[in-house]
């Protein structure tokens, strides 16, 4: 028994320990994350029958997505939002990190929290919230009608309000990306920079942007993902008629029970998110973003 | 030069402008829950009357009593999960140099990257076609705790990036055994990560809702009682008012009480910058 | 009869494709001050860690006070040691840091305190017990570390680069100190540097290294005054090389260095023509006015103006700008002469004063 450690560590080098640490956890995500895609990949090609899978191998699912108009609708519909939201959120969020990451001295850490904070909260408890300030009865279309003044149209149960409905559970991602990435940015490369007679846009084009590209592709497809598979929010700010993606793909684990179309369904979104992912992983050249591999 | 300066100036006014309006976006609809749960009138209290009628309908509800243990041991049990794995996984890929650091890396991120929706359904048909598990507390745990895990393993990896690993090693040369050495060295050290590891992936499992739901069978948590009366309208349910203020309540607490730890803990290992 | 306390046995570590510690052996006695000194990347700080256990070598045993520790992981080997960056628990205080080894082994409390008075008492830290490291000063810090290192009197003591992170005031306080820890404590110190200074002034031996071999292992004076190889040579001292084809002439061996045939003492087994380096220490080099009389041993003098002067306190550099097109530094002292620059000056020195060897293959 005195022995066992020692016997172990000859055996052990700093490799075999790295993977004695990593590899449980690894290892159980690979089976609770990877498990289910591939069970779902696997079950799009079943059939549904009251609420049971049968293995009854077939694409009718497939032909069913890309054929009835509806269901490429759909896709359409949650892919152009995502897309909108995400670029919205990044053009609002690189002033607001970059202000917080440089001239927010002693109290970064507090005004970056407390952007990430509400986040936690819960999507449930988040649309409820901003479903009474600015739903169809929400508090700024009831203030304007009491002053007697017309109601914000285009927040009343439209694609905009879901639109601002999903900027609003997810911006806390964008702001949060981008500052981790300013925060190990060294800013004195831009005093190199102007020293050498660049302007500040050009110091920015030419620094700033590029070197902080990683964080910002972290913070398009950490918004774009849960954008894309949204569900709830169209329902609450979309109104009864502004179905997304996501929620006729959860309709088919609900009410209707066809689990097969519903795999599909996924496997499609699934498909989507990392053709996304990919293609943002492309744009990121690792020599020239000043990633040194070392985990900073 | 004076142009650049009013430039610059300008661009910080503009830059903090926006800051404000963020703020206002994301804690608007926070403060007027909060407004609203002590107000009699729902729809519109102007001018206010105050009333804790919400929070005593809250309190007296056995269903959000329920609901509220089972959110508290789902939130539990994950956080549990996921402060092991994320502690091992970020301590084995700061400590080691193995090549096989980058695949290990990507793995425990990977979940950022899908969709809780996709991660819901797609383990509910998993646990329940391949693995033969039944709709319960457990899969539930097990189904958020591999998105908490993620979450868990990004903030220890940045507040472990700066912990020296040798002292390990003195602990070792010195005597200590490798479980006093993180007992005595390690732990005292990364405890403030772990605890925000924690904090945050309870937070994020008691208040998941697209995960949860599908893998709770019919056990209800706060977010999925919360979404069966949000669907009958908000002004039907004054205790989800009163529900909402007192979790983005306790939220903001936790994240109070993170900041402080975090300012401590630049205190008190001031030296090493 | 000196007990020996240390013994490696043909050692080796892999690193990879990379041999860091090659078939390494050594035996330290005590009472005996070892320095390791090699430059970075030559193996010596993983000798180190092997001695610790840090490391497990691959091949090779380590024994200490006779007993084989090799497959022992270091907490049950009983060594002290300080670390670069010295390494004290953040969050401990001065006196937790100290008497950790001692808790580690389950020292008695009473035992603990009259341990930790002696130890805080060694290396003055008297009253400092409660501080917490990041309160202290880099010198001592560096004594807290020492203190840890020394408390439950090791068996032999780690040293690796103990002061390398101090200013050059403290650096050479302490080396004196060090030194006298050492002496009072009776227990081997092993230190890994590559600061040859430190090497010389404290250690009794040196083993110099290089490419996880010892190029040579030698009282400290043998290593300065003898280099056993052409590394060495380079390496410990400062010294002009000078370089070219070995030639015979009168039955004296002569390197014909940019044309200028310089006498040397032919190093073993190799035959004329072959490329030798020829190493002269600057201080074993001497300037005499052109047409004045040198030393008696001047074997060889070479002609040259005298560039620069860089005053060194009681020593100084001179820089010889030679007619061959080469230059020489030589190191006299400061009075020696009232030298100009751009005045013509020969360099002589005796053979003995150099030490030749076949040039590395190209």
């Amino acid at each position: 028994m005195a022995y066992g450690p020692s016997t172990l560590r000859r055996r052990l080098g700093p490799e075999g320990r790295f993977l004695l640490m990593a590899v449980p956890g690894a290892l159980f995500i690979v089976v609770f994350l990877l498990g289910p895609i591939v069970s779902i990949i696997v079950f799009s090609f079943w059939r549904t029958e009251v609420f049971n899978l049968i293995p009854d191998w077939n694409i009718d699912n497939y032909v069913i997505l890309f054929t009835e108009s509806t269901y490429i609708e759909f896709l359409k519909r949650s892919f152009v939002t995502a897309v909108l939201v995400s670029l919205a959120c990044l053009i609002y969020s690189w002033p607001v990190a970059y202000f917080i990451a440089k001239h927010g001295d002693r109290y970064r850490l507090l005004l970056v929290l407390a952007l990430a904070a509400p986040f936690f909260t819960g999507i449930i408890l988040r649309i409820a919230g901003i479903q009474g300030v600015m739903g169809p009865v929400g508090i700024v279309n009831l203030a304007l009608m009491n002053f007697g003044m017309q109601p914000i149209e285009f927040i009343m149960y439209t694609q905009t309000a879901t639109g601002i409905g999903i900027a609003y559970l997810f911006v806390p991602f964008m702001v949060t990306a981008i500052y981790l990435s300013l925060l190990n940015f060294d800013f004195e490369l831009l005093e190199v920079a102007k020293i050498n007679g660049a302007r500040p846009w050009r110091a920015f084009i030419e620094i700033t942007w590029p070197l902080n590209w990683i964080g910002t592709v972290i913070g398009l497809v950490l918004v774009f993902v849960p954008s894309m598979a949204e569900s709830i929010t169209p329902r609450f700010l979309g109104g009864p008629n502004a179905a997304s993606f996501g929620s006729v793909l959860s309709l088919q684990f609900g009410e209707t029970g066809t689990w097969a179309l519903g795999s599909a369904m996924g496997v499609v979104l699934f498909a989507v998110s990392s053709i996304v992912i990919f293609a943002m992983w492309r744009t990121v050249n690792l020599q020239r973003s000043g990633f040194t591999g070392k985990g900073s | 030069m004076a142009a650049a300066g009013a430039g610059h100036v300008a661009t910080k006014g503009v830059a903090s402008l926006l800051l404000g309006g963020l703020y206002l976006f994301l804690y608007a609809p926070i403060a007027y829950v909060i407004y609203i749960s002590v107000n009699k009138d729902l729809i519109w209290p102007f001018p206010p009357q105050f009333t804790l009628e919400a929070y005593e309908l809250l309190a007296n509800s056995s269903t959000y009593k329920d609901a509220l243990w089972n959110s508290v041991l789902l939130g539990l049990g994950s956080a549990i999960i996921c402060t092991f794995f994320a502690t091992m996984g970020s301590i084995s890929i700061l400590k080691y140099r193995s090549r096989w650091r980058g695949l290990i890396a990507i793995v425990y991120l990977a979940p950022l990257f899908i969709a809780d929706l996709l991660v819901g359904i797609s383990s509910l048909l998993f646990n329940r076609q391949v693995l033969d598990l039944p709709g319960n507390m457990g899969s539930a745990m097990i189904a958020n705790a591999v998105h908490g895990t993620s979450f868990a393993f990004l903030i220890m990896l940045a507040q472990l990036a700066r912990y020296d690993w040798r002292l390990d090693d003195a602990a070792m040369v010195f005597g200590a055994r490798p479980l006093r050495c993180f007992w005595e060295v390690t732990l005292p050290i990364i405890w403030p990560a772990m605890l925000g590891a924690f904090i945050i992936s309870f937070i994020l499992a008691f208040n998941n809702l697209e995960i949860s739901f599908y893998n709770l069978g019919a056990i209800p948590t706060l977010p999925t009682i919360a979404w069966g009366s949000l669907r009958f309208g908000l002004s039907q349910s004054p205790e989800l008012f009163a529900l909402a203020a007192l979790v983005n309540g306790a939220v903001l607490l936790a994240f109070t009480v993170m900041y402080l730890l975090m300012r401590y803990r630049i205190v008190s290992f001031g030296h090493r910058d | 009869m000196s007990e020996l306390v240390l013994e490696l046995q043909n050692v080796t570590k892999r690193f990879g494709t990379v041999t860091a510690v090659d078939r390494i052996s050594l035996a330290v006695t005590r009472r005996e001050f070892f320095a390791l000194l090699g430059p970075s990347g030559s193996g010596k700080t993983t000798m180190l860690r092997i001695i610790a256990g840090l490391e497990v070598p691959d091949e090779g045993k380590v024994l200490i006070n006779g007993r084989d520790v090799t497959a022992l992981p270091p907490y049950a080997r009983g060594v002290g040691m300080v670390f670069q960056n010295f390494l004290l628990f953040p969050h401990k205080t001065v006196a937790e840091n100290v008497i950790f080894p001692l808790r580690m082994q389950g020292a008695s409390k009473a035992d603990q305190a009259e341990r930790l008075k002696w130890a805080l008492e060694l290396l003055r830290l008297d009253g400092l017990g409660d501080r917490y490291p990041h309160q202290l000063s880099g010198g001592q810090q560096q004594r807290v570390a020492l203190a840890r290192g020394l408390i439950s009197r090791p068996a032999l003591l780690l040293l690796d680069e103990p002061l390398a992170n101090l200013d050059r005031e403290l650096r050479k306080e302490m080396e004196v100190e060090v030194r006298r820890y050492q002496v009072e404590l009776g227990i081997p110190f092993i230190y890994v540097t590559h600061n040859q200074e430190e090497a010389l002034t404290m250690s009794d031996r040196i083993a110099v290294m290089n490419h996880g071999r010892f190029e040579q292992v030698a009282p400290k004076l043998e290593v300065y005054t003898h280099p056993e190889t052409r590394f060495v040579a380079g390496f410990v001292g400062h010294s002009n090389r000078m370089s070219g084809p070995l030639v015979s002439a009168g039955g004296n061996a002569h390197v014909s260095w940019n044309g200028t045939p310089i006498q040397v003492r032919r190093p073993d087994g190799v035959a004329d023509g072959a490329e030798v380096d020829c190493f002269v220490k600057c201080e074993k080099m001497h300037l005499a006015r052109p047409g004045e009389a040198g030393p008696a041993e001047a074997h060889n003098r070479i002609a040259g103006i005298l560039r620069d002067i860089i005053f060194k306190g009681s020593t100084a550099d001179y820089l010889i700008a030679l007619d061959n097109g080469a230059e020489l530094m030589v190191s006299e002292t400061s009075e020696i002469m009232s030298l100009e620059r751009g005045q013509r000056v020969d360099v002589v020195w005796p053979v003995s004063g150099s030490a030749s060897f076949a040039a590395k293959k190209a």
